[in-house]
Formats: structure tokens, C-alpha cells, sequence
């Protein structure tokens, strides 16, 4: 191997974070302004997306749980392709579902916050929405990889920053389409598969697998729960606040936290697994009454 | 860096990854890429080998003299440790 002198060299961002000071009075600012940028805000650094028919900002700024490190998550939709000409924004290509399979993806800067930022086309969001205007499809057949369930999430909370008539028309659409009914199959599905594992890691004795299978079996029958209640993120590490948002009758913001947190289950790992399945069944019962 | 006792750690929640033949550091909103001597002082960081220990381990690395590597390491750390991404 040959040696040369090590290089650090700035591939993206604006370099504002040069300094331990220039760090700290960015936290700062994000901890104090929970003020979404405007569309000029966005403009002035980002003039191509000008020609986007909508444009908003969704994630846990706009949820009120942001925090020093928040992002902000903004989608761009346009009719037509838009290229970033902006030399500071790391792009990435991301390949979808819809008959149009490229979705571009830019790190970029907006005020204090990194901008994670998704650039879409209208008939790619048209299609995706298409797909849960009539009954629920099958688990096989709408075919939704995490970057559109994300999509479809977003959009069902999202704040518009421009073309707020086209955004309205399909945050609405989501939440009368079934969209809802058909993530809370998929995830009561993937928590009846890990039901199964509980019991036969219980009968075989694997106390600690079971523990963990029922860890990972509460959480798909909480998220199928709270889709349900029109909560349709993919995201576990906001469970605890989406619990208390959405604080169903189902299951106490109490009981939920022990389950998520395996309380208990260090020193009685085959009670645990066992108590916590029995409590997932009762979720998944409910949800089944509730919407299936 | 005056200490060579000084045992670099990363700093929680930046960002590693590839990029081509460079490796990608990533702050919250900075990113800066290295080359692979770079790299390979930032995998050592968080090992709990001291600079000393890291400029030895980059001198038989590459098969320079110690001299050579600890300068190398010294500089390049303290850029680490400029931009927050070591403590």
C-alpha cells in the first residue's frame, strides 16, 4: 500500500459547520425556532424547484417532536422531471414501484436544518394513491416498498409550503382511500408470523428467542393498531410518541411502554414472551373488528 | 494534538460510508470524503489505540517511518477533531 498524506476534503454542504461555535449555535437554532422555512426561504437557496407543482415539509419538525439533530424532510412534485443544479446537494437515484421507477433523493441545506429532500413526479403519487382508491388490494398486489408507504405517510401529515390545492387533494384522497386498512393487514400479518415463532420458541424450550420474537410481534400489532387510528408511519422509534398522539383504547400508553421496553422480561423471559403474545392477540382481534 | 495519550473517539451519530475509492465522513449537514490513509486512521479511532498507538499502527500500515506516520496522524486528527467528528 502507498502511503500519501491524508486529505479531508468538503464533498458536501455548505461548510457551516467548520467549528465547534458555528455547531453550536446551529443546534441552538433548531432547538429554539421550530419555524418551518417559506417557500421563498426555500427558493432562494433552491430556485429549481420553482417549477414544482407542490411542494411540503413532513417528519418530526412538523409533529412538534423535533430535536437538536431534526431534519427536514421535504417533497417536491413536480409534472415534469427536475434536475438540481445545486453543486452542494449529494444526490441519489432511488428506484420504485411506479410505471415511472426513478425518484431522486438530495442532501441539501436549508437555515439550521439538513434538508433530506425527495423529488417526485405527479403521476408517480397519482399511481400510488390509484392503487388504494377502491377496496384494499392483497398483500401481494400493491407492491409498496418503504420509500412510497413513506411517501403516502408523509403526505397524510405533511405541511404544504407551495401549491396547497394539489397537496389538500391528496392528503384527502389518502385518508378516504384504503390505504390505512391495507398497512394494518400488512403489519398484523408480519406480527402473526412472529406469534407463531413465539409459541413454537416456547415449546421448544428457546425462552429468550421467544422473548424477542414477542418484542418484535407487539411492535407489528401496535403499528397495525395505530393505522387503524389513521397513523400511518413505518417509523418504530417514534412508537412512544405515536402511542401518546394516538392513545387508543386498545392498549394504555402504560402497558404499550413495558411491552416496548421488554420490562420484566431479563428475569422471566418465558412469562414475558408469553404475556406479551396474549397481548398482541387482543390487539390483533381488536383491529380485525375494527377494520377488516 | 499535544497528548499522544489522547485515545480519539468518534463523536455519536456522524456518518461513515463508500463513495468510489473514498470514504464519506458525515456531520449533520457537512460531509467530507478521505482517501484510504484517511480512512484507515478513522477506522482506528474508537479502538482505544492512542495517537501514539495509531501513528505506529499507520507507520507498519503503509511501511513508513513512525516519524512520518505520527505527523501525518497529528494533523489529520486534529482536522477530526476541528470538524466534531472525534472527541
Amino acid at each position: 500500500l502507498e502511503f500519501e498524506e491524508p486529505v479531508l476534503a468538503l464533498r458536501y454542504g455548505g461548510g457551516n459547520e467548520r467549528s465547534e461555535e458555528a455547531r453550536g449555535q446551529l443546534r441552538e437554532r433548531r432547538l429554539v425556532s421550530v419555524a418551518l422555512p417559506t417557500v421563498e426561504d426555500l427558493l432562494r437557496v433552491y430556485p429549481d424547484f420553482g417549477s414544482a407543482s407542490c411542494v411540503f415539509v413532513s417528519g418530526s419538525v412538523t409533529q412538534g417532536w423535533g430535536h437538536a439533530n431534526s431534519d427536514l424532510d421535504l417533497f417536491v412534485v413536480s409534472r415534469d422531471a427536475i434536475t438540481v443544479s445545486d453543486v452542494t446537494v449529494e444526490l441519489f437515484e432511488e428506484r420504485v414501484s411506479t410505471t415511472d421507477p426513478t425518484v431522486w433523493l438530495a442532501i441539501g441545506e436549508v437555515g439550521q436544518f439538513r434538508a433530506d429532500i425527495e423529488l417526485w413526479r405527479e403521476g408517480q403519487v397519482d399511481e400510488l394513491i390509484g392503487r388504494f382508491a377502491g377496496s384494499a388490494p392483497g398483500q401481494e398486489g400493491a407492491g409498496l416498498g418503504f420509500t412510497e408507504k413513506e411517501l403516502l405517510y408523509r403526505l397524510s401529515v405533511g405541511e404544504p409550503l407551495m401549491g396547497e390545492q394539489q397537496f389538500s387533494s391528496w392528503r384527502d384522497a389518502i385518508r378516504a382511500s384504503t390505504f390505512g386498512i391495507w398497512l394494518a393487514e400488512n403489519r398484523k400479518l408480519f406480527a402473526e408470523g412472529m406469534l407463531e415463532d413465539v409459541s413454537g420458541m416456547l415449546h421448544s424450550g428457546d425462552s429468550e428467542s421467544a422473548a424477542l420474537a414477542a418484542r418484535e410481534g407487539f411492535v407489528g400489532g401496535l403499528e397495525a393498531l395505530l393505522a387503524v387510528y389513521g397513523d400511518y408511519s413505518s417509523s418504530s422509534k417514534w412508537l412512544y410518541r405515536r402511542l401518546v398522539a394516538a392513545n387508543p383504547t386498545e392498549v394504555s400508553v402504560a402497558d404499550g411502554w413495558a411491552a416496548l421496553t421488554m420490562a420484566g422480561a431479563a428475569e422471566d423471559p418465558a412469562g414475558w414472551a408469553g404475556r406479551t403474545a396474549a397481548l398482541t392477540q387482543r390487539l390483533l382481534v381488536a383491529i380485525e373488528r375494527r377494520s377488516l | 494534538v499535544n497528548d499522544t495519550t489522547w485515545q480519539p473517539s468518534r463523536t455519536i451519530g456522524v456518518y461513515t460510508r463508500r463513495s468510489g475509492e473514498m470514504t464519506l465522513i458525515e456531520g449533520y449537514i457537512d460531509a467530507y470524503e478521505t482517501n484510504h490513509v484517511g480512512a484507515y486512521i478513522w477506522s482506528l479511532c474508537g479502538s482505544e489505540l492512542n495517537v501514539g498507538d495509531i501513528g505506529v499502527a499507520v507507520a507498519e500500515h503503509y511501511g513508513i517511518r513512525i516519524e512520518r506516520a505520527a505527523a501525518a496522524v497529528d494533523v489529520f486528527l486534529e482536522e477530526l477533531r476541528t470538524r466534531g467528528f472525534v472527541t
